[in-house]
C-alpha cells in the first residue's frame, strides 16, 4: 500500500465514519446524547437514529449528506482525469439529488435551494433583493470541501481555488466558502507525507483567509463572525483542554458551538483535529458527542485526521459503511490513487 | 423629572434609537455599512432598498422596538402583571400592525401561526426533539421593558422575561438571552450602579434564564449565551478606548447575528467596551454589521435605563414619538406610578 493511497483512503474513511456515527446524534446537546442515546454515557459506537432525529428511519451506519456528497463529487471529479471542475461539481450535484435515502432528510436549506435553481424548480425567492443573504452561510460547503484538498495534495493554493469551484455552486456565500477552503487546504497539507499538527492548523488558517479575500468579490453578500477567528479559539481550546475530555466538550460546543453554520462548525472540527492529535477516531468521538451539528463536524474532523493519518485500524469500519450504503469506497480510493499518479 | 421616570424613559428612547438607526443598517457589514453610507451611521436615516427595512421612513422603528413597546403597554393596562394572557394579547395586536409585523422573525412567525390556528407548513423539522434554528434573538429583542417594569429587581425580571416570552420562544438558548437582557436593564435601574453590576446581572440572568428554562422549555444544542458574554466581555475590556477595534474584533469573534447566543453576548460586548455610555455603544451596535437593529434595540433599554434621558438627543424623543405615533413620554409616567404604588404596598405590607 502506498502512502498516497493510505492518506485517500483515510480521509474517505475519516468522512464516512464520522458521519455515520454522527447522525444519531445531530440536532441534541451533549447532556441528551448521553441520556437518550449513549445509555448515560458517552456515544463511542454506530446507533439506530432515534426517531426524533433528522435520520430518523435510517438504518444504522447510512451516511447522510456531508460523506454521501462528497463520495459522488470524488467519483465525478475522478472520471474528469482528477479536475475540479464547475460542470462536474453540478453533475455530482443533481445526481446526489436522486437519491431519496440522502436527499429527502439531509438536503441542508443552502444545498437545496441551489439544487431547486440548478435544475430551473421554483424556489423561495422573496429574498434575493437583499444586500446580504444571511442564511447561506452554512456548512454544506465545508462538509465536502475536503475533497478539493486530497485531490490537490501539497498545492494548498490549488485547493482552495478548486474549493471556490467545486461549493460554490450551492454556496455563493463568502463566509460559507471561507471554511470550505479551510478544510480544502488543511487536507491538501495534511496528506502530504511529513506533515505536523501545527502545519495543519496554519494551512487552515491560510485557506480561511486566502478563501474569503477570493471569494468575496464574486459571491453574492455575507455577513457574520469570522471563520479564520473562530478557529484561533476552537485551535486554544483544543489546545488547553486535550487531557479534560468533559471540559473539551462543554468549551467547545458553548463558545465557539457547533452548529449549522460555517463560522461554527469547521472551527470546531480543527479544534478537534487539534485536541485529538490527528488520531481519526479520537476527533470523531469528540466531534459526536459535541451536540449540535455533530455528523457535520465529525466528518470534516475525520476528513482532515484521516489525510493525517491514514486508513490504518479502519478497515472494519469501511466494510461496514460500504454494505450498508451500497458505496464502494476502497475501489473509489484506488481510482483516485491512479488518476492522481498520473496527473 | 425624578431619576426614575429618567431612567424608564431613557430605556425606551435608547431601545426605539437603536432599531430606527440599526433599521438602515441590518444585514450589512462593518465594511459595507462605510463604502455605502460613506463612513459610520450615526444618525437616523432611511434605510437603503436592498434591506428587510426598504420603505420605512427614517425614524420608524421595526419588528424588535415595537412588539416591546405593544407588549409594554399591556402589562401596563394588566397593572403591571406579566402574564401568558398579556404577552398573548400584545403579539395579537402587533401581528395587526402590518408595518411593524412584516419584519417578523421566522421564530415569532411559525409561533404567530400556531396561536391563531393557521396552518403551519410542514417540515422534516417538526418531529426534532430539538429544534436548534428556534434559538434566535426573537426572545431577548422584546424583554428590555420587562427590566423597567422590575426596576431593581433581576429575579423577577428573570421569571416575566421567561413568561413573556415563552409563548414564542419555548427555548432554554432564546430564554436564556431574554434573561440576559431583562435582568440586566433591571439593575441598570438601580441608583448609583455602574455598567460594572449590570454587566454582572445580565450574567446572572442568562445562567438563571437557562437553569429556569430548561424545567419548563423544550432543549436545544447551541453556543451557551453565558459563556459567549464571558468572551464578549474579555474582548470588550481589552479594547477600551479604542471603539473601532472594539467593534471589528467583537463582530469577527462573537458575531451580531440572528441567534441569540450571538445578538446577546454581543450586546454586553459594546457595552464593556464603550464602558457603558449610551450613544457610544448604540453606535457601536447600529455599525457592528448583521443584525444591528435587534442589538441596537437590546441594549438600547440597557444603557439607556443606566444613563437616563439625559444621555441621549432629545430631537430622537420627538421624532420616534411622532413616526410611530407612540407615547414614551406617557408610557415612561405610568410605569412610575406602578412602581410607586408597588413601593407602598411593599411598605405597607410590612407595616
Amino acid at each position: 500500500m502506498t502512502i498516497l493511497f493510505d492518506r485517500i483512503l483515510g480521509a474517505m474513511a475519516g468522512c464516512a465514519i464520522g458521519d455515520a456515527m454522527g447522525s444519531p446524534t445531530e440536532t441534541r446537546p451533549t447532556y441528551l446524547i448521553k441520556e437518550h442515546i449513549g445509555g448515560g454515557d458517552y456515544v463511542r459506537d454506530y446507533h439506530t437514529p432515534l426517531p426524533d432525529t433528522l435520520s430518523a428511519g435510517s438504518p444504522k451506519g447510512l451516511v447522510t449528506d456531508d460523506f454521501s456528497v462528497s463520495y459522488l463529487s470524488l467519483k465525478q471529479f475522478a472520471q474528469q482525469g482528477g479536475e475540479i471542475t464547475k460542470e462536474a461539481a453540478i453533475a455530482a450535484m443533481l445526481e446526489w439529488s436522486t437519491y431519496d435515502r440522502y436527499y429527502i432528510s439531509h438536503s441542508g436549506p443552502t444545498s437545496k435551494k441551489s439544487i431547486a435553481k440548478l435544475k430551473g424548480e421554483p424556489y423561495d425567492s422573496k429574498d434575493d433583493y437583499t444586500v446580504t443573504d444571511i442564511y447561506a452561510s452554512t456548512n454544506g460547503a465545508g462538509m465536502k470541501a475536503w475533497c478539493a484538498g486530497i485531490l490537490n495534495i501539497g498545492d494548498l493554493d490549488k485547493a482552495i481555488d478548486d474549493a471556490i469551484v467545486m461549493c460554490k455552486v450551492t454556496h455563493d456565500n463568502a463566509i460559507a466558502l471561507s471554511a470550505g477552503c479551510a478544510v480544502a487546504a488543511a487536507t491538501a497539507y495534511a496528506a502530504t507525507k511529513n506533515s505536523t499538527i501545527a502545519g495543519v492548523v496554519k494551512a487552515g488558517l491560510y485557506g480561511a483567509r486566502e478563501g474569503y479575500n477570493k471569494s468575496l468579490p464574486i459571491t453574492r453578500g455575507s455577513v457574520g463572525a469570522s471563520v479564520e477567528e473562530r478557529i484561533k479559539l476552537a485551535v486554544s481550546i483544543g489546545l488547553n483542554y486535550s487531557n479534560d475530555f468533559d471540559r473539551l466538550l462543554l468549551e467547545m460546543s458553548d463558545i465557539v458551538g457547533t452548529g449549522l453554520n460555517a463560522n461554527e462548525a469547521i472551527p470546531a472540527a480543527f479544534g478537534f483535529l487539534v485536541a485529538a492529535q490527528g488520531k481519526v477516531m479520537d476527533s470523531i468521538i469528540m466531534s459526536i458527542n459535541v451536540g449540535a451539528d455533530t455528523d457535520t463536524v465529525a466528518a470534516i474532523a475525520g476528513a482532515m485526521c484521516g489525510a493525517y493519518s491514514g486508513a490504518e485500524g479502519l478497515d472494519s469500519h469501511i466494510e461496514f459503511i460500504s454494505e450498508v450504503n451500497d458505496f464502494e469506497i476502497v475501489e473509489l480510493a484506488r481510482t483516485l490513487e491512479s488518476v492522481l499518479s498520473a496527473k | 423629572m425624578s431619576t426614575r421616570i429618567s431612567k424608564i424613559l431613557g430605556g425606551f428612547l435608547a431601545a426605539a434609537i437603536g432599531d430606527a438607526m440599526g433599521a438602515a443598517t441590518e444585514i450589512r457589514t462593518t465594511e459595507m455599512i462605510k463604502d455605502y453610507f460613506g463612513g459610520y451611521v450615526k444618525e437616523i436615516i432611511n434605510p437603503p432598498e436592498d434591506t428587510w427595512a426598504h420603505g420605512t421612513k427614517a425614524g420608524m422603528v421595526t419588528d424588535d422596538f415595537s412588539i416591546s413597546f405593544f407588549s409594554a403597554e399591556e402589562i401596563c393596562k394588566a397593572g403591571g402583571q406579566v402574564t401568558e394572557e398579556v404577552a398573548l394579547k400584545a403579539l395579537m395586536r402587533w401581528s395587526e400592525a402590518p408595518q411593524y409585523s412584516r419584519f417578523c422573525g421566522p421564530t415569532t412567525l411559525n409561533a404567530l401561526k400556531r396561536i391563531k390556528g393557521e396552518e403551519v407548513p410542514k417540515t422534516k423539522h417538526d418531529r426534532l426533539l430539538c429544534v436548534n434554528s428556534r434559538a434566535s434573538n426573537g426572545a431577548p429583542m422584546k424583554v428590555g421593558s420587562i427590566g423597567l417594569f422590575n426596576a431593581g429587581d433581576v429575579d423577577k425580571a428573570i421569571d416575566d422575561a421567561i413568561i413573556l416570552c415563552k409563548i414564542t420562544h419555548d427555548n432554554t438558548t432564546a430564554l436564556s438571552g431574554a434573561a440576559a437582557i431583562a435582568a440586566a436593564t433591571a439593575r441598570a435601574m438601580d441608583d448609583r450602579v455602574s455598567w460594572c453590576e449590570v454587566v454582572q446581572a445580565g450574567i446572572y440572568g442568562a445562567r438563571e434564564g437557562f437553569e429556569r428554562a430548561k424545567l419548563i422549555a423544550r432543549p436545544v444544542a447551541t453556543a451557551s449565551v453565558e459563556r459567549r458574554i464571558n468572551l464578549a466581555v474579555e474582548v470588550g475590556m481589552r479594547n477600551q478606548g479604542d471603539w473601532e477595534k472594539a467593534m471589528v474584533e467583537l463582530s469577527q469573534i462573537i458575531g451580531g447575528g440572528l441567534p441569540a447566543a450571538e445578538a446577546v453576548p454581543a450586546a454586553f460586548g459594546y457595552i464593556v467596551a464603550c464602558e457603558g455610555d449610551p450613544m457610544q455603544t448604540l453606535y457601536m451596535a447600529v455599525n457592528a454589521g448583521d443584525d444591528t437593529d435587534t442589538v441596537g434595540c437590546m441594549v438600547g433599554y440597557i444603557v439607556g435605563a443606566l444613563g437616563g434621558i439625559d444621555k441621549l438627543p432629545m430631537k430622537y424623543l420627538y421624532k420616534i414619538e411622532q413616526m410611530n405615533g407612540f407615547d414614551l413620554q406617557g408610557i415612561s409616567k405610568s410605569i412610575d406610578n406602578l412602581l410607586d404604588k408597588r413601593e407602598s404596598n411593599e411598605i405597607g405590607g410590612k407595616i
